[in-house]
């Protein structure tokens, strides 16, 4: 049996005081793509920034390929290099050109520059010199995805990354998916477009909360798998 | 309303250059015994302190012309069914009435007319200057190891984020220099005494230079901090990056002032300048932690209350005076010690959880 990429396991997030996640688990296998469904507000954004490492949960815990993201230091560098993520709003540092945050990423994480075949699909090269904070919301998208993408990582975690995008750059992303997909990688994405989760290719896990409870309903494996966590 | 926007933001940054020009105006013509007219008849004079003059002028007012070309809190006014004639009126009202003090130097230098000449060409430059677009770079940077690269980008912040407050602390750091040296030719020090004064000129200079970079960069930090905390990266790294960019700074300034001082003819040039670039280092490594202290006790956290940051690095020039007064240049080494003792456990902080 293959050992998961991505174990989320008991995940508990407060965020303002509020409990926003109680108890959520979930796995991700090599070549998985999970789309994370769920209404405003729901909860999709905080279980992504907390598989990603940037927001800290306050109980339960986030492993990928076997190493603790919220676990001791050395665990936590070796799983967070070993992950790709672009959040809702896209925004990293307006000053930085489209090159200048790929080189960034490449030098934090250790990895060689961006491959040059994923630069091409993403039109990186037309915001090489562009500053981020005069990108349009697609173009940063655009620019957070090859950001996401060096060093070919083992886990993507995406927060709407259609959000914003042209049909090309969807075309490119769902592409680009495919192949980390092929090459082993997982993928956690969150999306409110049922026909973009489509084209992935993702088994869908629905996250809903109800006062104090989080349910996680597999839709694709046609079972409920609801679990109460009150 | 246009002018109201235009006028409350060029007033904002016009504020602190006044205060700062009515200080060195101070000393300059009052402790030295210059006269106006000394000043703007050797610019007559000479191309080169014409030119000299007119340089600093423009470094000085920079960040009130860039306030007054933003176009971000004039985006909605600007939909709006104004006459451009009016517009520009009021702009350049608004650019002529900034230029305060220099009307005045040329008002008492040289009379209505010149006041009138300069006012005009310096309104003028400033919103050129203001105006023009900084060139895209051409080639990615590669760096090596997350620290070179976050230096990097705390370095593109300052320069394109605040490249005013650069400029601003580079004119600070030769304002101080040029007194220290002013001082040292009018009493033919011996190298202590000139150690200390530059010291003394460091500790009163440097800080308000270094401070004003030190929310850019803390800003970078903070902006970085997805980006940072979802590739690996150290909190030491993060730490240390800071440091170094801030330490940089406040060693070119430091180094800067030192030689200024040094070319007016005071003794031991290398001393001066290495001993007011190592209090330059010091004063760059705790403006991060004032900046982190600003952050936390911010109304609003987690945006840095440049108050406190100039709160905190008064505070430093305070200190930074007091401790040479008591045990002399000996003083300025225990600063750094401390500087450095405050920061060091920024790096150790752990994240949540």
């Amino acid at each position: 049996m293959t050992a998961p990429v991505l174990v989320v396991d008991g995940l508990g997030v407060k965020r303002g005081g509020r409990r926003v996640l109680d108890g959520l688990s979930l796995t991700a296998g090599p070549g998985e793509i999970v789309g994370i469904v769920g209404g405003n507000g729901c909860g999709k954004t905080t279980l992504l920034a907390a598989v990603a490492g940037v927001l800290a949960p306050d109980r339960g815990g986030v492993t990928i390929d076997g190493a603790s993201v919220w676990g001791p230091e050395r665990e936590r560098i070796a799983a967070r290099r070993a992950l790709g993520y672009v959040p809702e709003g896209a925004d990293p540092p307006g000053h930085l050109t489209g090159d200048e945050l790929l080189a960034l990423v490449a030098a934090v994480k250790g990895a060689p520059p961006l491959d040059s075949e994923v630069r091409t699909r993403l039109d990186l090269g037309a915001l090489a010199a562009a500053r981020i904070d005069r990108m349009s919301l697609g173009q940063r998208r655009r620019a957070c995805l090859g950001a996401a993408l060096v060093g070919a990582p083992r886990l993507l975690v995406l927060d709407e990354p259609d959000n914003g995008l042209d049909a090309g750059g969807i075309d490119a992303l769902v592409e680009l998916l495919a192949a980390r997909a092929a090459a082993g990688a997982a993928a956690l994405v969150a999306s409110h477009d049922a026909h973009f989760l489509d084209r992935i290719k993702a088994r869908r896990l629905s996250v809903a909360r109800g006062q104090a409870v989080v349910q996680v309903v597999d839709l694709t494996r046609d079972q409920t798998q609801a679990r109460d966590l009150s | 309303m246009w002018g109201r926007v235009v006028g409350l933001a060029a007033a904002r940054r016009a504020a602190p250059v006044w205060g700062g020009v009515a200080i060195a105006a101070m000393v300059i013509f009052g402790g030295t015994g210059m006269h106006a007219a000394d000043l703007t008849g050797a610019a007559l004079g000479s191309a080169g302190v014409a030119t000299g003059l007119f340089a600093l002028w423009m470094i000085l007012m920079a960040p009130v012309g860039a306030a007054m070309v933003d176009p971000r809190p004039t985006a909605y006014l600007r939909a709006l069914p104004w006459p451009r004639a009016w517009r520009w009126a009021v702009g350049g009202a608004i650019a002529t009435a900034v230029q305060g003090p220099w009307t005045l130097l040329w008002a008492v230098g040289e009379g209505a007319s010149a006041a009138v000449v300069a006012t005009a060409v310096a309104a003028a430059a400033m919103l050129a200057v203001a105006s023009i677009p900084w060139p895209a770079p051409r080639r990615a940077p590669r760096w090596r190891g997350p620290v070179r690269a976050l230096v990097g980008a705390h370095g593109r912040a300052v320069v394109r984020r605040r490249g005013t407050a650069l400029a601003r602390g580079a004119a600070l750091a030769a304002l101080g220099g040029a007194v220290a040296g002013l001082v040292a030719r009018a009493n033919a020090l011996s190298a202590a005494e000139a150690l200390v004064v530059v010291l003394v000129a460091a500790s009163v200079a440097l800080p308000m230079a270094i401070g004003a970079l030190a929310a850019p960069v803390a800003e970078s930090d903070r902006d970085l901090g997805w980006v940072l905390a979802s590739t690996g990266c150290s909190r030491g790294a993060r730490v240390v990056a800071q440091v170094v960019a801030l330490a940089g700074a406040g060693a070119a300034f430091g180094a800067g002032l030192g030689a200024l001082m040094a070319l007016f003819g005071a003794p031991s040039p290398a001393i001066l300048v290495g001993a007011a670039a190592a209090h330059g280092a010091a004063l760059g490594a705790l403006s991060l932690r004032v900046a982190v202290w600003a952050t936390l006790t911010s109304a609003v956290p987690p945006v840095i209350d440049g108050d406190r940051i100039v709160i905190g690095m008064l505070g430093a020039a305070v200190a930074s005076v007091l401790a040479l007064a008591a045990i002399g240049p000996t003083g300025v080494a225990v600063l750094a010690v401390t500087a450095l003792a405050l920061v060091a456990p920024l790096a150790s902080r752990q994240e949540a959880r």
